[in-house]
């Protein structure tokens, strides 16, 4: 599979980042390592107070850097979309890499199946040295391999996918990546899970999820009542506005 | 062997529910598979997590529905079954079992057998970071409402 099975440039490449200075570099790295190239990357920095626009103006990385009061990851992914210029949307946490021919595989997905709307890849996870004893106490767990990667990091989107569906939903500080998904799925968009590993995820001390758990489960009993409303009632999730 | 004699407890490391308005929602955190347990079968899963023995819960929704206990233990049975078969139930690890459950109210108190619905659809939405607090091995964080995107 080569870049000629695909249209070059269409992909915005969406950087949300709150006080990530540490890894912010490797994210980059990696989006410019890409074979197929995107039309643009775009860094939001949600009211960091380390040294993240440092990080982003020497990386040596193309990009365009915006700014706004910190209100949150679903927030920083939606105002780069609003400001964003491709036909096509792709996102990276700024503590996780992409692999190298990420686009280039999943662009060719969108080339191969034209009804496609959402190609989403595999998710290695790896461990940071502080954290080790969880790469210890996870070896051979299901958390060891490649898992499902149905986050932002690995989406390849449509625009048109976000403009029919709305955005993520910013009021969330959790669970908003899968309640986005699962409406995506509800509203009967056509998903392709590719087998591939496309990202790499961080685990280090300071994952969100880590601080989040305990909400993010409130959460995510919540996003389960309701979609079992809906299967019981057979009505799929209304879009939001945009 | 499930009988009205048996205890169970909930595998607190797999296992998470909650009870929403008479109707308890279980994730199993391992697999991704959520179950729905409305009416008496949310009341009779919170009775089985608090350690009570299904002879013991027959006789307390018997009481509170006016049905004969031996109808609700066999009907408890059956679920208790369902409950150890999808892994949502393990041994009893001895919780505490004081403390009633509050009564339904009158219009509500209609029993209905306890069905379990499983749902299977979002095994994959929930498998990359599922909220499993007790799976994570936490090295002295500091706690922070502040931490980094990702």
């Amino acid at each position: 599979m080569t870049t000629s099975d695909s249209i070059p440039g269409l992909v915005s490449c969406i950087v949300p980042v709150h006080n990530g200075a540490r890894f912010l570099g490797e994210a980059l790295a990696s989006i410019a390592a890409q074979r197929y190239q995107p039309r643009e990357i775009i860094v939001v920095d949600d009211g960091s107070t380390d040294d993240t626009a440092r990080v982003a103006s020497e990386s040596g990385v193309p990009l365009r850097y915006l700014r706004q009061e910190q209100s949150g990851g679903p927030s920083a992914r939606n105002h780069g979309m609003r400001m964003s210029r491709g036909s096509f949307f792709a996102f990276l946490d700024a503590d996780d890499r992409w692999h190298p021919d990420k686009l280039t595989i999943q662009m060719a997905r969108f080339v191969a199946r034209p009804e496609l709307d959402i190609s989403l890849g595999h998710v290695q996870n790896f461990w940071m040295p502080e954290v080790d004893a969880e790469r210890i106490k996870l070896a051979g767990h299901r958390r060891a391999a490649p898992i499902p990667g149905y986050t932002a990091s690995t989406l390849v989107a449509r625009r048109e996918v976000f403009d029919r569906l709305g955005p993520f939903k910013a009021e969330m500080k959790h669970g908003e990546q899968t309640e986005w998904f699962l409406r995506a799925r509800e509203s009967g968009a056509e998903i392709e899970l590719l087998p591939d590993v496309l990202l790499e995820r961080r685990l280090h001390g300071d994952n969100v999820s880590r601080h989040k758990a305990e909400a993010s489960l409130a959460q995510y009993f919540e996003l389960l009542r309701g979609h079992i409303e809906r299967v019981r009632r057979n009505d799929p999730v209304p879009p939001l506005p945009p | 062997m499930v009988t009205v004699e048996s205890r169970f407890g909930v595998p607190s490391e797999e296992i998470a529910y909650k009870t929403l308005d008479g109707e308890t929602i279980i994730i199993n955190l391992v697999n991704g598979v959520y179950y729905s347990l409305p009416g008496v079968g949310s009341e009779a899963w919170e009775l089985i997590a608090s350690g009570r023995s299904l002879a013991e819960i027959a006789a307390i929704l018997s009481a509170r529905y006016g049905i004969p206990s031996d109808v609700v233990a066999a009907d408890l049975v059956r679920l208790a079954d369902q409950l150890v078969t999808e892994n949502l139930l393990g041994p009893d690890s001895g919780s505490d079992t004081a403390g009633e459950l509050p009564l339904p109210s009158p219009a509500e108190r209609v029993y209905q057998a306890p069905a379990l619905q499983a749902y299977r659809d979002m095994a994959d939405l929930l498998a990359l970071d599922p909220p499993t607090p007790g799976i994570v091995f936490r090295p002295g964080l500091a706690g922070s409402t502040d931490a980094p995107i990702g």
